[in-house]
């Protein structure tokens, strides 16, 4: 189930990564396609269109003088009598108004090019924010990604079910511990102290995640206030551990209904936060595959009635299935549970 | 392409990020998760619908000048 969990996970920020490349790559094109339409249309109007208006203004000057000359050359033809000049006369009229025209383009041109300038620069101003989302915030968040990827691939390298010691980066005898107990061995009701054979080694106790799992599941249920109020009157009732401290449980013993908790001596040093806690299955108890450590608080969060059974002195093993207190053992493993009527 | 197609273009690949994240939203639901919705997934729609306005505005411009810089003459 680890395994799943694992593929799942790396897979689906693969996934949120790649939709991320997309849509800066798509998004990139079209801002860049936009920006060059601007910068076209920014050159056209300061290099080609002042010299093809200023050439139209002439040329219709010229069309203007031309149309005037038609009409004079007529009029002296026809001298004394006067000369028939209408077509003349709207050539000349056309001629004008396109004159006029090109004088008014001419002069919108070097409004346009007075101006554009700064059109250019407000559409580079409203694209700025989406632009530094691309190639600065997303990379950012590209990276981030990466990271939470290295670090769950890493995470559940060292949780993996103990089925490898050496591939995956355990101490080769803590993980082949479990392995070489004989089934004959295996604890049964009448010898819940035995499970103490199957509890990992230190190093996989303490190794806590680099990145946020998911809510802790838990499925061996909630002891009743009957429960509670029995294990608080008990040898072994203690304080809790502080809440930031860390307990670890398998992976496995998360999905089951009957589970075991150990508390040990607290791992010291190397940055350990180990409050001691270990959380088991019953049932096939060497297969733990792997360990999830989480902190006190997110245990109580989840399961707060547990609160208790936490507060056992060290040394102290229960076992509890969907939420009935079953066992619980003082360090030399003689029970003290007698099940509340 | 036009300034017609960029945004379309670009509305589609918001679009299409935000169809994806929701699809992996499905299965990674953590805290980290809502985290990155609210600091990277959400920042984007605003800005892109920013640029589509600049868009939308410089493409009319484009229209506009090219109309009134253009070759035609009225007759």
């Amino acid at each position: 189930m680890a395994d799943s969990a694992r593929i799942h996970s790396v897979q689906v920020l693969q996934e949120v990564k790649a939709a991320l490349l997309d849509f800066v790559k798509e998004a990139s094109l079209a801002i860049t396609s936009v920006d060059s339409d601007v910068q076209r249309t920014g050159l056209w109007l300061t290099t080609d269109r002042p010299t093809h208006w200023k050439h139209e203004v002439r040329k219709q000057e010229e069309a203007v003088e031309a149309a005037k000359a038609e009409i004079r050359r007529k009029e002296l033809a026809a001298f004394p009598n006067p000369a028939d000049t209408v077509l003349e006369r709207k050539a000349l009229k056309r001629a004008k108004d396109r004159l006029e025209q090109a004088n008014v383009k001419r002069d919108r041109v070097r409004k346009w090019v007075a101006t554009w300038e700064r059109e250019s620069m407000a559409f580079k101003g409203g694209c700025a924010p989406l632009n530094e989302i691309l190639h600065r915030d997303i990379p950012q968040a590209i990276s981030r990604l990466e990271k939470m990827m290295a670090s769950l691939e890493e995470y559940f390298r060292m949780a993996a079910p103990s089925t490898d010691g050496a591939a995956n980066g355990l101490n080769a005898a803590s993980a082949s511990m479990a392995r070489t107990q004989d089934d004959a061995d295996a604890p049964n009701d009448d010898r819940p102290g035995d499970l103490r054979r199957f509890i990992p080694m230190p190093e996989e106790r303490v190794l806590e995640p680099t990145i946020e799992l998911p809510p802790l599941e838990w499925n061996a249920g909630t002891p009743s206030a009957e429960d509670q109020r029995v294990l608080a009157r008990l040898d072994v009732a203690g304080t809790h551990p502080p809440t930031d401290q860390t307990l670890a449980v398998s992976w496995r013993a998360t999905r089951l209904d009957k589970v075991y908790l150990v508390r040990l001596d607290p791992v010291i040093g190397g940055g350990s936060r180990d409050s001691g806690w270990y959380i088991g299955p019953v049932e096939d108890p060497r297969t733990i595959g792997g360990t999830r450590v989480c902190t006190i608080r997110e245990v109580l969060d989840r399961v707060p009635s547990l609160a208790p059974l936490l507060s056992c002195n060290i040394g102290t093993l229960a076992v509890l299935q969907r939420g009935s207190i079953k066992n619980v053992l003082d360090p030399h493993d003689r029970e003290l549970w007698i099940t509340p009527v | 392409m036009s300034v017609q197609v960029a945004k379309t273009n670009l509305l589609d690949a918001v679009k299409v990020l935000n169809e994806r994240w929701e699809r992996a939203k499905q299965v990674w639901e953590d805290q980290a998760a809502r985290d990155f919705q609210t600091q990277v997934i959400e920042q984007i729609e605003p800005k892109v619908r920013a640029a589509i306005k600049g868009f939308d505005q410089v493409g009319e411009l484009i229209l506009l000048v090219r109309r009134e810089c253009g070759d035609d003459y009225l007759s």
